[in-house]
């Protein structure tokens, strides 16, 4: 203590400022006053720390315990999805079409050649970003960075379980780009190039 | 040595206490947001900033209250109370900080006032659940932009200690607004019970530090020697003094400080001019006592700073007879020189 002492004493007397005769003046008149307000600060120091020592852990658990837990759903209620349209063939599969996205895409048809396909994604881990959109668009682009024109929304993407949707018209015959967007963060998540073998099952 | 007016005045042992200060703020934050990018890896940036600028101006917070205790209850605590006053602001700073992006990032993208908005948005004060609890950040904030602000010596001397002293106590309030707005905000939706056992442990420290030492100095309190008549009252004894160091006894309605220097004994208030430091817990260094909390000095005879410092604390007249050590109970004018009582061999 001996040395925190001196080493403060040293030093502390250099950061003081200058004052002027009338402050001076001004403080030795307070210093007599100033003797009979300490008692009272500690008094009162003690009071608020004896009231918050009961007071704030009281507020502190009753505010816990108003807690709610929100419920929580991994999946969508079925009665809030459409049933999933299953065709029988595989046209298509890949596990990696979507980059840094592990989303199993799969094309369905029922017959060759085929009138009417069905798109099945299928989240294999949870989705972070809210409210995701699932567009369709003519235009070829690997890495979209934006909604392109002339998209079309096919529905939304959430949870794990299989989204499927109906591509019909140009969607069957032309190439196309898959794009899922974050309509919360106005922002596209992934695009993938959706080319649609005719011939039959491409893995 | 100067008089001279700055606005910090810098030292060796104020760079150093800054230096690890800052040191310490910014660990704490890369770590937060590395461990909150390892943990949340979709988390977005600007709610892992709010996220680590508010746990970190709780934790200073915490810091900044234990110290005084800590103090009060161990001596060697003293070097952490030397530049506390940057560690508020620095708080104060990261608090500002965390309210300015949760504001920009709740508040600011709707058609109201951002600000308007802070305190409009809720309004459900009959509820603990849905209690708008920005508001008693908002409070906490105001209280600490009032503290950070007076957080100077030209505050100190112009308000006169007693009244900063009292306006800086705010800091009570302060912290359990910020307690309750952890709690009815940030825990209201949290699932872990991780940070929930933290608060409460932090608080069970804060408060249970704070007792601990009240209850110290509420005992010293009670120890009063009392005389209505202005006589000479029996103090202590002067084997009861270390050398160069004080006994303190309360006298008057307040502490007395009578220390053993040298073969003499010399009694002063017990309060420093500058914080209200405890002078009784200093030492006698080169012939000066030396307050523990900044170091401020007064000669022990004349209770006065010496040139070209002016603080000038009441001194008390002191005698002693068969080893026991009397003193006036009321004391003289800040600055009366009292010759300091011989002690006798054999007393």
């Amino acid at each position: 203590m001996a040395n925190v002492g001196k080493t403060l004493a040293q030093t502390e007397h250099s950061s003081r400022r200058k004052q002027s005769a009338s402050s001076r003046r001004a403080r030795a008149l307070r210093a007599a006053d100033t003797k009979n307000m300490i008692r009272p600060l500690r008094q009162r120091h003690r009071l608020i720390i004896s009231t918050l020592a009961v007071l704030l852990p009281l507020a502190f658990v009753l505010g816990l315990s108003a807690r709610k837990t929100s419920p929580t759903m991994r999946e969508t209620p079925p009665a809030l999805r459409p049933e999933p349209f299953s065709l029988p063939r595989v046209l298509f599969e890949k596990e990696d079409l979507w980059s840094g996205m592990k989303i199993t895409t799969r094309v369905c048809a029922e017959a060759l050649p085929a009138t009417r396909l069905v798109l099945e994604l299928q989240p294999q881990e949870d989705l972070h970003s809210p409210d995701i959109l699932v567009y369709w668009s003519p235009q070829i682009s690997g890495s979209a960075h934006e909604l392109l024109k002339e998209a079309h929304l096919l529905g939304t993407l959430a949870g794990r379980q299989k989204h499927s949707w109906l591509l019909s018209g140009t969607m069957v015959q032309a190439e196309g780009t898959l794009i899922l967007y974050s309509l919360g963060h106005q922002t596209v998540l992934a695009s993938a190039l959706l080319k649609i073998p005719q011939g039959g099952q491409q893995q | 040595m100067s008089v001279g007016y700055r606005a910090v005045g810098w030292n060796r042992q104020k760079k150093i206490y800054d230096a690890i200060l800052l040191a310490g703020v910014l660990l704490y934050l890369a770590v937060f947001i590395s461990a909150g990018l390892i943990w949340h890896p979709n988390i977005t940036a600007e709610t892992l900033l709010i996220r680590a600028l508010g746990t970190g101006a709780l934790v200073l917070l915490h810091l900044i209250l234990i110290i005084g205790p800590l103090c009060r209850l161990d001596a060697r605590f003293l070097p952490l109370l030397y530049n506390r006053r940057h560690m508020g602001v620095t708080m104060f700073v990261l608090a500002l900080a965390h309210g300015a992006f949760a504001v920009f990032q709740f508040h600011a993208l709707g058609n109201l006032n951002p600000f308007l908005s802070v305190l409009t948005s809720s309004t459900n004060y009959a509820s603990l659940t849905n209690f708008p609890f920005e508001i008693l950040g908002v409070l906490a904030l105001v209280i600490l932009f009032l503290m950070a602000a007076t957080s100077h010596d030209f505050w100190l001397v112009n308000l006169t200690a007693p009244v900063w002293k009292a306006l800086h106590m705010m800091v009570y309030g302060a912290y359990a607004l910020i307690i309750m707005h952890v709690t009815l905000g940030f825990l209201q939706a949290e699932t872990s019970p991780i940070l929930t056992i933290l608060i409460g442990a932090g608080m069970v420290v804060v408060l249970g530090l704070q007792l601990l030492a009240a209850n110290k100095e509420r005992k010293l309190d009670q120890r009063v020697v009392t005389d209505s008549k202005n006589n000479f009252v029996a103090a202590c004894s002067v084997d009861d003094i270390p050398e160069n160091c004080a006994q303190i006894v309360t006298l008057a309605g307040e502490r007395v400080a009578v220390f053993k220097y040298d073969g003499r004994i010399s009694a002063v208030s017990n309060v420093c001019q500058h914080q209200n430091g405890p002078l009784g817990e200093g030492m006698i260094i080169n012939g000066c006592i030396t307050c523990p909390w900044h170091g401020y000095q007064y000669l022990p005879e004349n209770g006065s700073s010496p040139p070209p410092f002016t603080e000038k604390i009441p001194t008390f007249d002191v005698k002693v007879e068969n080893g026991r050590v009397f003193v006036r109970s009321c004391p003289n004018p800040p600055g009366t020189f009292v010759e300091p009582a011989r002690i006798v061999c054999g007393q």
